[in-house]
This record gives C-alpha cells, structure tokens and sequence, in this order.
C-alpha cells in the first residue's frame, strides 16, 4: 500500500534517481537499488523499430552488436528559448510532462541556503487562480502526481496522470509553473514545515552524514550548501527574497520540458501554444569558485548520542560531468566499488562481515563533484572499517585493475546499459540531462563502444589521475565516545587530524 | 545485492498487489459495466503452466528492448519461522549467494555481473524472491543459474559466519539506527500477539546468533523446492526456446513434502493497546493501528481506498487536518498493510520537534470515527480509485516490474490473474463498503497506539547509571528493559 501513499508528493524522487544514473555512477547498494545502469544514448530523433530484425525491437541494439539507435523523440525549442522534448509512449495509458530549470541550491544567495528549494516547493501551494488546498484537491481528484524539488544544480517539477485526463493536468502544470503566487501564509506555513525537516535530520543518519560530508569538503564552495538550508537561513528568507528568485529563475530559456507517455497531435499543439506565453529572460551567470585543497587525511566525528552504528563518508573532489575521461572513470569506479562484485564490497561486506552496503561514486556536476566512499558499521568495527577501506583504496590506487576485472565491468556495463533508457521515461530524463550539461546525445549512441575500447591501461591511467588515497577527508557519524579512540590514531598515522562535532554544529 | 530493499518491500509489496487497480476515466462515475474494458487496457498476455516436479512458471513476451527479467519466488517468508530462530528466512536469502554446484563460491557473483545482470533479493513475512535483470541473450545463463541454486546450493559455515555479521549490520542500519523502523518493529510486537507476524522479518538480534549451519541447511531443504516456487520470465524471449530451457534445467529437481503448518489466527482483540517508547530522537512519532482482513478480502479493497482517502497525499484528510491547518505535524501516512494471513490498517504520523503528540493523537481517533459513522463523498471516492489505478499504471512500465507483480499474486493466491481482477474489485467498491467496513475493523477496541518521545534528560541521566552498572557486568547493552519484545 506504499505505493498509496506516493500521491501528489515527490512522484519525480524514482525517477530521477535513475536519471542520475547518467551522472552519478553509485552503486553496490546503499540506499537506493534503482536499477543503475548508465547512460543512455542516441542520435537525435532517431528511428524507431532499429533493433533486431526479426521482431523489430525499439530502441536499443542489435543483439551482439555495439552500434545504437535510440526510440523515436522530437526535440523543438520555442521562440521563448524553451526546449520541448516529446517521448511517445503508446504502452500504457499515461502522460507526464517533467520540467527541469536550471537552478538549484548553487544559485542560493549567501546567507540564504535553502531559497531555491523553498521557491520549488511553493511552487503549488497557490496560484492566482486557485489555493494550495483546491489545487492539491484538483490533482488527487484527477489521480495525478506533482512534485516539485530543488537539488544542489537543477530544480524538477513534474506531473503525471492517466492519457484521460492529460488536457486538465497541462493546464494545473502551466499554472502552477508560471502564476505562483507565493502568499504570506503559505510561505510561514513552508518556513516551519522546513525548519521542522531540518531539526529532524539528525535522526536520518546516512542523509545527515551525507550532508555533513559535503560541508566538509567543499567549505566555501557552493557545493557546501544543504539544499534544504539551515534553520538559520530560513529564518532569513523573506517573501521578496523567494519571488525574486522565482522571477530570475524560472524561465523558459532556462529550461527544458519532457513530454511522455500516449497523447494527442492536438495536445502536443496546444502545449507548445500554452507555454508560448511564457516570458524569457536574461540569466545570470553561474561560476564556480576553485574548490579548496585537501592535505592529509582529516576525519571529521560528529556526534550522535545512542547511535549503535556508524556512518561513515570518505571522499575528495572528483569530476566535471564533461571530463573527457568520464566513461573510463566510470569503468574504475565500477571496479573499486560501483557493483555488488566490486573491491570494496567484496573485502569489507563481504570477506570482513564490517558492513551491509558499501560503495564509491562519482558525482559529476557543472563543477567537480565529489568522489565518496559510504559505508556504515557498528560502533567498534569503525576504526577497522576505516582502515580496511583505506587500504582496498591505496591498493587499487598504487596496483590498478586487472584485465579480468575490465572484461567482467564491460559485460556488466554494456548488459545494464539498456535498463538505463527502457521506459519512455527514463529516456526523457536522460535527454534531458545531456541538455543540461551540454553533453551531445551521441554520448548515447557511442558508449557501448567506448566502454568496449576501453583497455586496462586506459583505466589505470585514470585510477592515478582521479583517485586520490592520501588526501582524503572522512565524516564519521555516531556516538563519539565509543568511537574517538579508535579514529585518533588513524588520522595520526596519515599525518592528519580527528575533529571532533556536535550535530548541532553541522549547517 | 545489497538485498536491501527488502524490508521496505515487504508490504510494500504486498502493497502493491492490493494496489493494483482500476481502469476508469475520470470522468466515469457508473464503471463497473465498463470496468472489463478497462481491464483489458492493462492485461497484458501470460501464459502458464506446470512442469511435472510442481514448478509454476509464467511467462510474458515483451519485445520493446532486449532484456529480460527473470524472477523466482518461493513461497516462504518469516511467517513459517520459529521463536528462538527468527530472521532465519531472511539470513538465508543471503546465503543464497554464496554459490552452488555449478557456479560456485565467488563465481556466482562475478559470472552475473560479467554477463550484465542487476540482481537482488527480498524476504517478506509471506514470500521470499530472487531476480535478475539481464539481457536477453543470456537466458539460458540465469536459467542454469537460478536452477542450479535451488538444488545445490552449498553453503559453508564460514559463509554463515561473515553473512550472519552482514545481517546484523543490515538490523541495525533498519532498525537500532532507524528510529522509523524501530517504531514498525515495536507495533508489529504489540498488535500480533500470537501469529508470527509478531516478530521482524530481519529477526531478533539474539535469534539471528542462534542460526546454525544444520538449521539453514534443513530450512532450504525444507522449502526450496521446485513445488513451492514461481518462476517468472518477462521480456524479450523465445517461447518455445524458453520451456525447452526450462524443462532441462528444472525438470530433474524433485518436488519436497512441504509442511503445511497451521498457524494461530489472531484473535479478536477487544480492547485498545498501549505501548510508550523513549529514544534518542528529535520528535514525537505515533502509529496507530486497527486489525484489519487479510489480503485478498472484498473489505481489504474497501479499506485500502479508505486508506488513500485518510492519509494518502496532500489532499486526504488527515494531512489537510493535521499537516496543513494544525501544523503540529511534519508528515503522516496512512495505509493498510495486507498480508496473506491477516491485515493490519496503519496511520503513522511524525510531530514536529517540540510538538506534542496528545492532540495530534485525538485527532486521528476523530478522523478515524467519520468513516465509521458518515459516508466518504463521491468526489473522495473517484479520487482514492484515480490515485490507485494511476499507482497501478506506473508499477506496469517496466519489464521488472511487471514480472514482480506476476510473481506476487502467484506466490500469494496462487492465481496471477488477480493481477488483472483486482481492477473489477477496486471498481467495485462504494462509499457505503467503506463505511461498512471501517465500522466493522476501524473501531477503538481493535486498536493499537505506539508512541516514541524523545527521551528526557531524566531518561538519559539514569541510562547512564544503567551503562555503568552493565559495563562492570560485562552485559551487553541495550534498550530499557520495558521496550524489550521478547
């Protein structure tokens, strides 16, 4: 009955995730098991029924061969500057339309942490037209999905229902995306509704981790920001401040529309002459300070008094999401501990018994994102756990891979790579996060032959260049009395220091 | 994998199948006549059947992208354990990746990975599952696989050793360190009182120390047998290729004697349950619960759209009431949890810090008393069967998810086409059903409240006096003994 429960809430959260499977190579399990795979590809507007001749499979590739084709889509950008994505989809009865604006928690002004996430999830709580309440009423009524959420670089606002009532959702989306009215009301309403998320975080111990882990790294550098904000900065924000951002923000040549699922020639039509309308704007400029330099191995320990286990962030900086390098970066992080048969896994999990999950990623953004080791473990295991991961770590790092194991990730990453682009949907979001990072969509189309080209030496010399063993920074969440002891000689032994928090410290 | 999601799974899953649902427009209020045709709309073509040794298997042909998904059920969860040896369902799902004959030890893992398969497992109270998602071309590879898995798994007491610390770790991250899942776990202790759904599908932490090498074997050679599984293949596959593989690899496994033990019903219950927690949190949560029908029931669908119309999304009651115009809350679910042999409809809500829980909890006994007594509106009705048909549209786009939703119904009814029933029961249902059931199954003495507070500096100081004590004793530390399940 979980599934009940999703309604008018984050319905994007899935999909999304599996979009990030574009940017984020994670995996070996924690958290989300959204079926990974990566990337998607394709060239533009490409023909339908490619695939194997005898039964004309859509999209994706012939069996055996390494040449892709992806699903027919069309791609129109308005007079405004918006780009529309149309992805038909004629399997089941549904639509959606996902909306991604370039803004996220990078464009928060200083002191104000958590604006843009406040202007998304205002986004439906009134319009000109209609209260929070009617229109939360109007969209259940219809059986349809809204969401509406900030990340650190880009905001989604998506809206799904059956085909049947898509002409009433295209007028609730465009409505709630280009007339929120942003009361008083509805905006203290919001200011304690997040205040109150980010009080109750601290009992969320691998999201707390996760965003104590990129204060700590990234410092000054905007990545260092919680999304959601501090209370400190909500206690800020003032009405002016978040309609000022929504109208810098939110337009369309700053953002790209997908249109999914089985819907009319006459609905395509009638959306592009609704969005129409919509003013554009000069956008401001993001630039990206220099992220800081990391010296030695500092561990953070952020204390949680009762906790019985340990969260536990390892990491650096690692890569823009235009690196040249980044399919074989990709490659190496599958090794160390992108896959369930992966370095880490298979020392910590499973030969150590340490742990349930652990993994590495790298998180490609518009700047360097972070490179993350994540991992938990009970309160006396957290000085091993540490150690042994460091050491699977410089290993890898001073040995590299062997070619059996890059013949074991090109299999995994070419057989999971059609679970990437399967539905529409997943289609869409990928297409659309290409625009975003302004990647061709040939990244589709060539990766299962640059996957396959890749040779041991290709990725040897990535796994010097981007990972990094000494310089490292570690956040440890738990209760630190049982754990201090076990961290100081660790951070000792590499030169660097244990610094000890209280949760409340963290922004 | 991580085997991860299973514990949320696990009614989640169930869920799922209660979930599924009808087909009507929007703007339909007389569907039933038409409901068959919304039905079809979904239904998509199964073919099934039995091999000799009592294997079902279903198959689904799905040739839009060159992949398969290949699930195996068995149908045993934590419901058929024993006190003293919970979680024993659930460790030995893990075992079950230590490899076999044919794909031994390490080979199993990386052999899957090499041919580009995600896989994973879960363990519900009622159904234990397996499955990968690979391409197309490799079927043969997981059919060999998966039969060779459940005839000759081989598993060594080292294996249980590190995996049984794994687990262990898996609790506490779900449970100890999850102050959610540690509320579950204690409502599910209260509200059971006899059936085994008392007790937590990850198992006790002492019960899962108490797992041996001669248990887990004669657990496995107990239920993993050919007759008390499901396979299901979707995607894009040869039929007739696919049976002839299937019959080679499985055909020789013989079928097992498979216990059909009774297990208790649970009584009646005939007075409200009462059970208050500290912890180390920063807000108030509560549950409170309602014994309610098993999965399957013509009153579960009523119930289950009740659900939807109490706490599902930003427009039910209880959000418009305690989230909305109270304030006092920062989020709240309700749902009712359907299992194969009983049922149990839940409103789970978390304050906001320094929120007192009193009023909230007196609100939702109010709210709870309307369906009871009035009618739910058309309008809430057409909205809950919307929102359901709408949950069951999207569990349908992938080829994993619809072969999990096979899987499910023919594990649990033995019948997968209640799959596709489930729109004509969902359709079915009016506001005078939900009103008959609520008043059946809703009611205050068939109730259960937990609460879990924050823990007071009074708490804390004499935990502490507790700690050292035990840390002189050597005992091992753990929560207050008035929480304790056992």
């Amino acid at each position: 009955m979980k599934l009940l429960q999703k309604k008018n809430n984050k319905n994007s959260s899935v999909l999304w995730n599996t979009a990030f499977l574009l940017v984020v190579f994670f995996a070996a399990g924690c958290g989300s098991l959204t079926e990974k795979s990566n990337g998607g590809s394709n060239s533009r507007g490409g023909s339908a029924n490619s695939g194997s001749a005898d039964r004309g499979v859509i999209g994706a590739f012939n069996k055996g061969e390494l040449a892709y084709r992806l699903p027919e889509y069309e791609e129109k950008t308005l007079a405004n500057g918006l780009t529309v994505l149309f992805v038909p989809d004629d399997k089941l009865p549904y639509v959606s339309f996902s909306l991604l604006v370039r803004v996220g928690g990078v464009q928060d002004p200083a002191g104000l942490s958590g604006l843009s996430s406040m202007v998304a999830e205002l986004l439906d709580k009134g319009t000109k037209k209609r209260s929070a309440p009617q229109i939360a009423s109007d969209l259940g009524l219809m059986g349809a999905e809204f969401g509406a959420s900030a990340s650190i670089e880009h905001t989604s606002v998506t809206a799904s229902s059956l085909s049947m009532q898509a002409e009433p959702l295209l007028k609730n989306f465009i409505e709630i995306v280009t007339e929120p009215t942003f009361s008083e009301k509805e905006v203290e309403r919001m200011r304690k509704q997040t205040v109150s998320a980010i009080e109750r975080r601290v009992d969320s111990p691998e999201s707390f981790a996760d965003i104590a882990f990129e204060e700590l790294l990234y410092g000054t550098h905007p990545y260092a920001r919680s999304v959601l904000g501090s209370v400190k900065s909500i206690n800020s924000i003032k009405k002016k401040h978040i309609i000022q951002h929504y109208l810098r923000y939110y337009r369309p040549n700053n953002s790209i529309l997908a249109v999914v699922g089985k819907y009319t020639p006459e609905l395509k039509r009638k959306i592009e002459a609704s969005f129409m309308g919509w003013q554009s704007r000069e956008i401001p400029k993001l630039e990206f300070p220099q992220t800081p330099v990391i010296q030695g191995l500092q561990i953070e320990l952020i204390d949680k008094p009762g906790a019985v286990q340990a969260q536990i962030k390892f990491g650096n900086f690692g890569i823009k999401r235009t690196n040249e390098d980044f399919v074989a970066i990709r490659m190496a992080n599958t090794v160390l501990g992108g896959a369930f048969s992966s370095r880490l896994s298979n020392r910590i999990r499973k030969e150590l018994g340490l742990t349930y999950s652990i993994g590495s990623s790298f998180d490609a953004r518009l700047d360097r994102g972070p490179f993350e080791i994540s991992t938990f473990t009970k309160n006396n295991s957290v000085g091993q756990t540490v150690s042994e991961t460091l050491k699977v770590l410089s290993e890898f790092r001073e040995k590299g891979v062997k070619q059996s194991e890059i013949e074991v990730t090109k299999g995994y990453l070419k057989g999971v790579f059609p679970t990437a682009i399967e539905t529409a949907e997943k289609l869409a979001l990928n297409l659309m996060l290409l625009r975003f990072y302004g990647i061709p969509d040939s990244y589709l189309t060539t990766y299962l032959t640059e996957v396959d080209r890749l040779t041991a030496g290709d990725v040897n010399r990535v796994i010097k260049k981007y990972f990094d063993d000494k310089n490292l920074k570690v956040v440890v969440y738990t209760n630190a009395t049982e754990t201090q002891d076990q961290l100081q000689p660790i951070a000792q032994s590499f030169g660097g220091n244990l610094l000890l928090k209280k949760s409340s410290e963290i922004q | 994998m991580t085997r991860i999601k299973l514990f949320h799974l696990v009614d989640f899953l169930v869920g799922c199948l209660v979930v599924f649902i009808l087909f009507a427009p929007y703007e339909s209020t007389k569907a039933t006549e038409k409901s068959e045709d919304f039905s079809s709309l979904i239904r998509f073509p199964v073919e099934k059947y039995k091999l000799p040794n009592g294997l079902t298997v279903l198959l689904h042909e799905d040739h839009s992208a060159p992949i398969i998904s290949y699930q195996t059920w068995f149908r045993v969860g934590s419901k058929n354990e024993e006190p003293g040896y919970t979680g024993i369902a659930h460790l030995f799902e893990h075992m079950m990746f230590k490899g076999a004959k044919r794909y031994t030890g390490e080979q199993f893992d990386v052999i899957l990975q090499a041919n580009g398969a995600i896989n994973n497992a879960f363990t519900s109270q009622d159904y234990t599952g397996y499955y990968e998602n690979l391409p197309s071309s490799k079927l043969e590879l997981v059919i060999d696989i998966e039969s060779d898995r459940m005839e000759n798994l081989q598993v060594t007491s080292e294996h249980l050793k590190s995996e049984r610390e794994v687990v262990k770790e898996e609790r506490r991250f779900r449970v100890e360190n999850n102050p959610a899942g540690f509320l579950r776990e204690k409502l599910l202790g209260t509200a059971f009182k006899v059936h085994p759904y008392r007790w937590p599908v990850v198992g006790y932490m002492a019960d899962l120390d108490n797992i041996s090498i001669e248990k887990s074997l004669e657990f496995y050679h107990t239920y993993y047998a050919p007759n008390n599984a499901v396979v299901v293949l979707a995607g894009d596959f040869d039929p007739q290729v696919a049976k002839k593989m299937i019959n080679k690899y499985y055909g020789s496994i013989s079928a097992q004697t498979i216990p059909q033990k009774v297990r208790p019903t649970e009584p009646v219950q005939s007075g409200i349950r009462h059970l208050n927690l500290e912890k180390e949190v920063q807000a108030t949560q509560f549950v409170i619960s309602y014994q309610s029908p098993k999965a399957g029931t013509d009153e579960s669908y009523a119930l289950d759209l009740l659900a939807n119309i109490m706490g599902a999304g930003s427009s039910s009651r209880l959000y418009q009431r305690l989230v909305y115009k109270d304030q006092s809350v920062a989020s709240l679910a309700a749902y009712n949890m359907t299992l194969q042999e009983e049922g149990l409809f839940q409103v789970f809500v978390n304050m906001k810090p320094g929120a007192i829980s009193k009023n909230a909890i007196k609100t939702v006994k109010d709210e709870m008393w309307r369906p009871r007594n009035l009618l739910v509106s058309k309008e809430e009705l057409k909205k809950a069967k919307n929102q359901v048909m709408k949950s069951y549209v999207d569990s349908l786009k992938t080829i994993h998810g619809r072969a999990e939703a096979l899987a499910l119904n023919e594990t649990l009814f033995g019948d997968y086409e209640r799959l596709f029933n489930d729109l004509v029961m969902y359709q079915a249902v009016s506001a005078e059903k939900i009103k008959l059931a609520a008043a059946k199954y809703l009611t205050p003495d068939r109730s259960t409240v937990v609460t879990m507070k924050p823990k007071t500096a009074v708490a804390r100081a004499s935990e502490k006096i507790l700690e050292k004590k035990s840390n002189k004793t050597r005992a091992k530390k753990s929560e207050k003994p008035k929480e304790e399940q056992k």
